[in-house]
């Protein structure tokens, strides 16, 4: 089976992204995604649990990522967590629109919209 | 919360398996945990954005295919709504505000105004008893040996005998009234309340809320101490305690013993009784007991009422009678409000249901017009590809979720409405209903089914038609368009103004009515006159006792300062004393034939002077005058002899009393209640004492107004020159005199004459309500046609101004549409209302059914505001520019 273009994904919804990018450290159980996107936002970005597992249930079905077989140790182990992880479909997907992103902040820059890279600070 | 959330997934979203939802739950937990440091408010917000993302996820768009429409699953034609049809039909209901309010305004009115008077009219004429056992009670009456009339109240030993019928009956229970003092509270309390057989409470199926109920030996002697009282007097003396039972209430100057409590809204028989006292057969100083009972079972109402026949014959040869062994069953429904408020409560319905078929006329109406609106819309989508089917899905959607808004802002008007409906109507509704007025379920169901009905037909329908049209055609089309539409529009219009003509005049004379009711003499001068009703206890002051004391309560009275007058009766109009009934007989003349009904008043001889009623002809009371004196109105002299004067010395009696009357004077008309306003003309006075020179004779046999067994009412008419100053030292006075006795409503003449207008003033209030909602949705209908047709002729009339047409060519073209409309309306109304008038005729007094002004004013008025209604779009037609308009075209 051919695997679908990354670009197709794109432009995804600033949630996927953000979900993308939680697991791309790491396989978390849903909550897991969920602070750390709080965390890595600031508290700017927050994902609500039924959000999240809407993302999750479209982002397996065209195998973005998986449900992980590995569990941490059993003592932080609750048996009704699931765990995800990044496919290297959905990692390419993440890495195509952080770089789809880049263009467009470069462009911004350009046009003066944002300080320059290296000025500025 | 989580419990909540978890039960939340599992009935909002059956789309996630049941694994999934647990993590989720898991989930939910873990943020409301590491929110809770956070305080209440945060907390309580982050579970609402929980709560409302999980419901509503599932209508989300696809979060990967963020740029298109959700394809959705592939389906088979279906009339069902699809989420996006709902998400369009919400989009679209917010892009046209002003649409979607009217919509939802008029459905909330209909749904409201309707569910709140079929449901005061169900809860006091149709609905049954309340009680459990409510559909399988029957109550039993009594029937005179000729089986021609039934009366209530069966002798306690027929009811022992009764009682051993069991192949009849499963169950008879009985119950009486009863009056009560009751001590203890802030000042003595007259109340009523009722003897009940033992097994009565379980018969209806009603415990106690507290305590428990009577038992079989209870009121036999030594055992009557005993009452259960009803909630509101357990709110009222022991601030809903739990230890009111087994405590003391003194009733009569009796200790009794508390032993239950009824649940809230337990009236039997009616809302004013506040305590049940056990009642034994074997006593029969309680009077004779209305009957209840549950007939065996498997035996239908009429075979036990043949088996009830064949052994009333039989006990008549066992055991003699003289008012025989008859009984009659008939099914238990409690008391109704008198035959006017009942009367009253059918036109308010009537005149409801008017305002309901008015509000699907406007829907209706507004339905055509969205749909002539979106007729190009619907015709391009359609010959885009996008299926009928579809098209009418989504208007389906629309006129659904419109419907449901109002239907919610309805409901929520109608639980308000009934409150306050409850709170305006007048004692006697309510005081015989025997259970809580509240909202009926049926009935809302039935109001929003027909307006909601009635929104989606006419919303999809119309909708439909214009789908169907050629595209080109709709997009060629302009100003000639939908003239078929046109018509029925116009129709529908028409129908709304000829409704609202019939309530408008239904409202315009019972308002005359009520307006000329209270601008009638009553008779007498209801300034600076107060009213102070009396009951006494007969046991305290027998006969003998009672003069005196009342005479020396007048003194004290009268030493109020301000007072100037103080007279006793044994009542004052529009409450008056005793009725008589009976043929009346005048001496020297042959009987009359029919029934009279005579109002009788017991008067001292002040009284007249006090009340400033006027006497024509004769004089006054003295304190000599036999009891056999009459002072009589002047429609009963006129009846007597023909006219006032020679009325004097006639004699005449009512052949069930027996005592001939003389009259010694003649006085003028005082205005009775409303009611006894319907069944006489007449009225007279009596002396109330016995003159002191004569020695005891034996009194009339009476028939009391109040039916107080062991009180005897008395009113004090008291002049003072300020009414409502004086009431409380009055009641202090009273209290000079004996502490324990307790005081009725102490009233200015003039409340006391604006209460007897209560049902008029009800009446006439909701009908006027009505009528201006009526007058309102009509209205509105008008303007809607006619502010379309400008919209629709917008190039026709540019292209009118364009070759030379005046302002006033303009104007008359809308106005005169408008005219046209109207008064055709008011044409077919002003006949439906001439021939319902005549529904209205027992509710009115002192203006013709077929009142001129009321049948002119409603057509001026609604004239009058179809041209205002008329003049705004004419106006937005002559802001039309000719070049614009070409322009378009």
């Amino acid at each position: 089976m051919s695997e679908r273009d990354p670009r197709s994904f794109l432009p995804l919804t600033p949630a996927v992204f953000h979900v993308l990018l939680a697991l791309a450290s790491g396989e978390r159980h849903g909550y897991g995604i969920i602070q750390d996107v709080t965390a890595a936002t600031g508290g700017a970005v927050t994902l609500r649990t039924g959000t999240l597992y809407t993302i999750l249930k479209r982002l397996l079905e065209e195998a973005l990522i998986v449900e992980s077989e590995r569990r941490p140790g059993p003592d932080e182990d609750d048996e009704r967590r699931r765990y995800y992880a990044l496919t290297p479909l959905g990692r390419r997907v993440a890495q195509t629109e952080a770089q789809r992103l880049d263009q467009v902040v470069g462009l911004a820059r350009s046009r003066r919209m944002l300080p320059s890279r290296g000025g500025g600070r | 919360m989580t419990r909540l959330y978890a039960w939340m997934l599992r009935w909002l979203r059956p789309d996630v398996p049941a694994d999934l939802r647990h993590e989720m739950t898991a989930t939910f937990a873990g943020v409301m945990s590491a929110s809770s440091s956070e305080g209440p408010l945060r907390v309580a917000r982050a579970a609402a954005a929980e709560y409302a993302d999980a419901a509503l996820a599932r209508f989300r768009r696809d979060p990967l295919e963020p740029r298109q429409r959700h394809p959705g699953p592939a389906r088979g034609p279906s009339f069902v709504p699809s989420v996006q049809d709902w998400r369009s039909a919400v989009r679209r209901a917010f892009a046209h505000p002003g649409y979607a309010a009217t919509v939802a305004g008029v459905l909330a009115l209909g749904i409201a105004v309707n569910t709140i008077v079929f449901s005061v009219a169900d809860s006091t004429l149709f609905r049954g008893l309340p009680y459990p056992n409510g559909p399988q009670l029957i109550e039993v009456f009594n029937m005179d040996p000729a089986g021609k009339f039934s009366f209530p109240g069966l002798a306690p030993d027929t009811f022992a005998e009764w009682r051993e019928q069991t192949d009849v009956f499963e169950a008879l229970e009985g119950w009486n009234y009863g009056s009560f003092i009751l001590l203890g509270g802030a000042e003595p309390q007259r109340i009523n309340g009722a003897y009940v057989t033992p097994g009565l409470f379980d018969a209806l199926g009603v415990r106690p809320i507290r305590g428990h109920g009577f038992e079989p030996r209870d009121g036999e002697p030594g055992r009557d101490d005993r009452v259960i009282i009803s909630e509101r007097l357990w709110h009222q003396r022991f601030g809903a305690r739990d230890d009111a039972i087994g405590q003391q209430i003194a009733l009569n100057d009796r200790p009794y013993t508390i032993v239950g409590v009824m649940p809230p809204h337990f009236r039997f028989p009616a809302s004013h009784q506040l305590l049940w006292l056990p009642a034994a057969l074997e006593q029969p100083a309680r009077g004779r007991l209305q009957g209840y009972g549950r007939l065996t079972r498997g035996l239908t109402r009429e075979a036990a009422q043949t088996r009830l026949d064949t052994l009333a014959a039989s006990l008549a040869i066992e055991k003699p009678r003289a008012d025989g062994w008859r009984l009659k069953l008939a099914p238990a429904r409690g008391s109704v409000p008198n035959a006017s408020m009942a009367r009253a409560l059918q036109i308010l319905t009537g005149a409801v249901l008017i305002v309901l078929l008015i509000a699907c006329a406007n829907l209706a109406n507004l339905g055509v017009a969205q749909a002539l609106a979106r007729r190009r819309e619907l015709a391009i989508r359609a010959a885009l590809g996008a299926s009928r089917l579809r098209l009418v899905r989504e208007l389906f959607a629309e006129q659904l979720f419109l419907a449901c808004a109002g239907g919610a802002v309805g409901l929520a008007l109608a639980v308000w409405g009934v409150q306050l409906a409850i709170a305006l109507a007048p004692a006697e509704l309510t005081l015989w209903t025997p259970g809580e007025i509240r909202i009926d379920g049926r009935i809302l169901a039935f109001t929003a089914g027909l307006t909601l009905a009635s929104a989606v037909l006419f919303g999809i329908v119309p909708a439909w038609r214009a789908s169907r049209a050629d595209a080109s055609d709709a997009l060629k089309t302009r100003a000639s368009s939908a003239l078929a539409h046109g018509r029925l529009r116009t129709g529908l219009v028409i129908v709304e103004v000829a409704l609202s003509v019939v309530l408008l005049t239904g409202a315009a004379l019972l308002i005359r009515s009520f307006v000329s009711l209270t601008q009638q003499d009553p008779g007498f001068d209801p300034r600076g006159l107060v009213t102070v009703q009396f009951e006494v206890p007969a046991d305290r002051y027998p006969a003998g006792a009672r003069r005196a004391f009342l005479e020396q309560v007048a003194g004290e009275i009268r030493r109020v300062p301000g007072v100037t007058a103080v007279s006793i009766a044994d009542g004052v109009a529009p409450r008056g004393g005793a009725i008589y009934f009976g043929q009346l007989e005048i001496e020297g003349r042959a009987r009359e034939s029919g029934e009279t009904v005579l109002p009788a008043t017991s008067v001292d001889p002040s009284y007249l002077a006090t009340m400033r009623i006027p006497i024509i002809a004769g004089r006054g009371f003295t304190s000599d005058d036999p009891q056999t004196s009459a002072v009589v109105s002047r429609s009963l002299a006129h009846t007597l002899s023909g006219n006032a004067g020679n009325a004097i010395g006639a004699r005449f009696r009512l052949t069930t009393s027996g005592a001939w009357y003389t009259v010694i004077g003649v006085a003028g008309e005082v205005r009775q209640s409303r009611q006894m306003e319907r069944e006489t003309v007449y009225e007279m006075y009596q002396p109330i004492w016995r003159p002191s020179t004569a020695p005891a004779a034996p009194a009339a046999v009476r028939a009391s107004a109040g039916g107080a067994r062991t009180f005897v009412s008395y009113t004090f008419a008291v002049r003072a020159a300020d009414a409502t100053a004086v009431t409380t030292p009055i009641k202090q006075a009273i209290w000079r005199v004996d502490a324990s006795q307790p005081v009725g409503d102490v009233l200015p003449a003039e409340a006391l004459l604006a209460q007897s207008l209560s049902e008029d003033r009800f009446a006439a209030a909701l009908m006027g309500a009505f009528a201006t909602l009526a007058l309102v949705l009509a209205t509105a209908g008008l303007f809607a046609v006619l502010a379309q047709l400008v919209a629709q002729r917008r190039q026709e009339i540019g292209v009118r101004m364009a070759l030379g047409a005046s302002i006033r060519d303009v104007v008359r073209l809308i106005v005169g549409r408008g005219l046209a409309m109207t008064i055709a309306g008011v044409a077919i109304g002003l006949a439906g209302a001439w021939a319902s008038a005549r529904f209205l005729a027992s509710q009115l007094s002192g203006v013709s059914t077929h009142d001129p002004l009321s049948f002119t004013i409603v057509p001026v008025v609604l004239i009058g505001v179809a041209l205002l209604a008329s003049w705004i779009p004419a106006r937005r037609a002559l802001t039309v520019n000719p070049v614009d308009a070409l322009r378009a075209e």
